[in-house]
């Protein structure tokens, strides 16, 4: 294509800014980042940017930071920057169909799963919460349905045992900046094809919320130190220790098999703290945090009660 | 297991909405359950996305939306809009239920089928089958429509057969069971080990003097005893 690709980013958490960088270090600079905006965030719940719209900042980029990207002032400006292509990452906000057809080339979308499984907001979380030991990335051309358009390039990415959705989000979004480079340079160069997706394979990954966090003790070991990797860093697991709240962080199955029943707690009183589950194993806890003080590793938490939990059960 | 507490927000003073939610979110509630219902698949009207939309502001908490409505399929998008999390249509009002809970889920919300007293379990066959297309089932235990009613007899024993099929067909953990109607301190641990994971309740709070005491209460019909 004769002269600069004109290319337009939208994009709003962390993994969007990653792969904003990733494009930005292959010589390839937006012309419009599109963001959403300031939110409520953190303790205090303060207004913070986003972390695309930090990103912009420190990088001198041009950035607007929008409630409703199809709003006719929005795409007049859109329109005014003339993109080539379009690449959405994370940007949180559904591209109605005279915005897909804007691009003099496409739109182009980052998304954190091996379409057509896990369509929707939350694919690594679904990931992680099914136990699976493999996901990865699409790029796919924007349609009008969500996450239903076709595929230009993938990767899978393995899941670690010990991956939780913040290490296994970062790790997706450094393959992300790279398959969204090696996508626009085939675009641009017209040596590309894209692949319909298979409907009849495609799940979708609902978003978590603050009712997933709750640990049920009856299910298997396996399946709730899954939850717990899913539920990391929102909205954490939890269970009840009494009438005090206990999030918990990081954990891992213990064989067992342990007689007692679900709910019981088995500890050392110092170092090990193992919570029994439906299936005879046990989800032994590695980190936690009381209600009211900050995260800490179990042995910690134990020497506050000095060898004597308060209760002998829990859920 | 400790069941979620939904507070259904009908049944308390919608005159001064804001602050209640925001009373019943530092009291413990777990998710606001809210009644739509449209003068037509129920006899009585409710609220809708502007009251929603304008709730939405003042909490954090998960949106349960029941829709008592005949036509769900035409605002999908607004409730995702307005900032809904969980939307449950009814299995007597859906034609099309897989492509109604597909479209819920696609717009990022979860996906709930809520089934009336009088609708036999079996008309949820096609649904509780592994990899359902639901998140939740929405048992109804009185007829919806009217706050304030009286638990359906036999409504225990619905709650325990349901819980059978799931655990027999899903599996425990992939479907989660809600149970609404006429639940309160008194009668939540039966519903519980019936089987119940989330607990609407209207009344069984509203007018009770202390609803962080009564929802820390309905959560611990969990314990064993």
């Amino acid at each position: 294509m004769p002269g600069v690709l004109r290319l337009v980013f939208m994009g709003t958490p962390a993994f969007a800014a990653t792969i904003l960088d990733g494009v930005i270090a292959a010589g390839i600079r937006p012309v419009l980042v599109v963001t959403q905006p300031a939110r409520p965030a953190g303790r205090g719940r303060k207004e913070q940017p986003s972390a695309v719209a930090e990103r912009a900042g420190a990088l001198g980029l041009p950035c607007i930071a929008v409630e409703n990207v199809n709003a006719p002032d929005v795409m007049e400006r859109l329109a005014a920057a003339a993109p080539d292509i379009v690449l959405v990452a994370a940007f949180g906000q559904i591209l109605k169909q005279p915005l897909l057809d804007l691009p003099k080339l496409h739109c182009l979308n980052v998304h954190g799963s091996l379409l057509p499984k896990y369509r929707g907001a939350a694919p690594v979380q679904r990931a992680l919460w099914n136990g699976d030991e493999v996901t990865g990335i699409t790029i796919q051309k924007m349609a009008g349905r969500l996450d239903t358009g076709d595929v230009l390039l993938q990767r899978t990415v393995a899941i670690e045992p010990d991956d939780d959705s913040e290490t296994l989000l970062a790790r997706l979004a450094n393959v992300g900046a790279e398959l969204a480079v090696e996508s626009i340079y085939r675009i641009v160069s017209g040596r590309y094809v894209f692949v319909p997706q298979d409907p009849d394979q495609a799940t979708y990954a609902a978003k978590l919320d603050k009712s997933d966090a709750p640990l049920d003790f009856q299910l298997p070991a396996q399946e709730l130190h899954n939850r717990v990797r899913a539920l990391v860093p929102w909205p954490v697991a939890e269970t009840r220790l009494g009438s005090e709240r206990l999030k918990i962080y990081a954990t891992r199955v213990e064989p067992g098999p342990f007689p007692q029943p679900p709910g019981t707690l088995v500890t050392d009183g110092r170092r090990e703290l193992t919570i029994v589950c439906g299936d005879a194993r046990g989800l032994g806890l590695i980190e936690v945090q009381p209600e009211n003080r900050k995260r800490m590793p179990v042995r910690d938490f134990l020497g506050g009660f000095r060898g004597q939990l308060p209760v002998e059960s829990v859920g | 297991m400790q069941p979620l507490v939904a507070p259904s927000l009908l049944a308390f003073d919608l005159g001064r909405m804001a602050d209640e939610v925001r009373a019943l979110e530092a009291a413990g509630a777990d998710v606001l359950h809210l009644d739509v219902m449209d003068g037509h698949f129920v006899p009585n009207l409710t609220f809708g996305f502007p009251v929603i939309e304008a709730l939405r502001k003042v909490t954090t908490l998960p949106f349960d939306a029941h829709l008592m409505v005949s036509n769900p399929d035409d605002h999908l998008d607004e409730y995702a809009r307005v900032g809904c999390n969980w939307i449950s249509v009814h299995v007597e009002t859906c034609s099309h239920l897989h492509r109604t809970l597909g479209r819920i889920r696609e717009l990022g919300m979860k996906a709930g089928v809520a089934i009336n007293p009088g609708t036999s379990l079996a008309s949820l066959d096609a649904i509780l089958t592994p990899g359902s297309p639901a998140d939740f089932i929405l048992l109804m235990t009185v007829n919806p429509g009217f706050a304030g009613q009286k638990f359906v007899a036999g409504g225990m024993e619905r709650i325990a057969k349901l819980r059978a099929l799931v655990d027999e067909r899903v599996g425990r953990g992939n479907i989660r069971i809600e149970v609404d109607g006429s639940l309160k301190t008194e009668n939540a641990a039966d519903a519980v080990r019936a089987g119940a994971e989330i607990l609407v309740v209207g009344s069984g709070i509203a007018a009770t003097k202390d609803w962080k005491t009564t929802i820390a209460a309905l959560k611990g019909s969990g314990s064993r005893r």
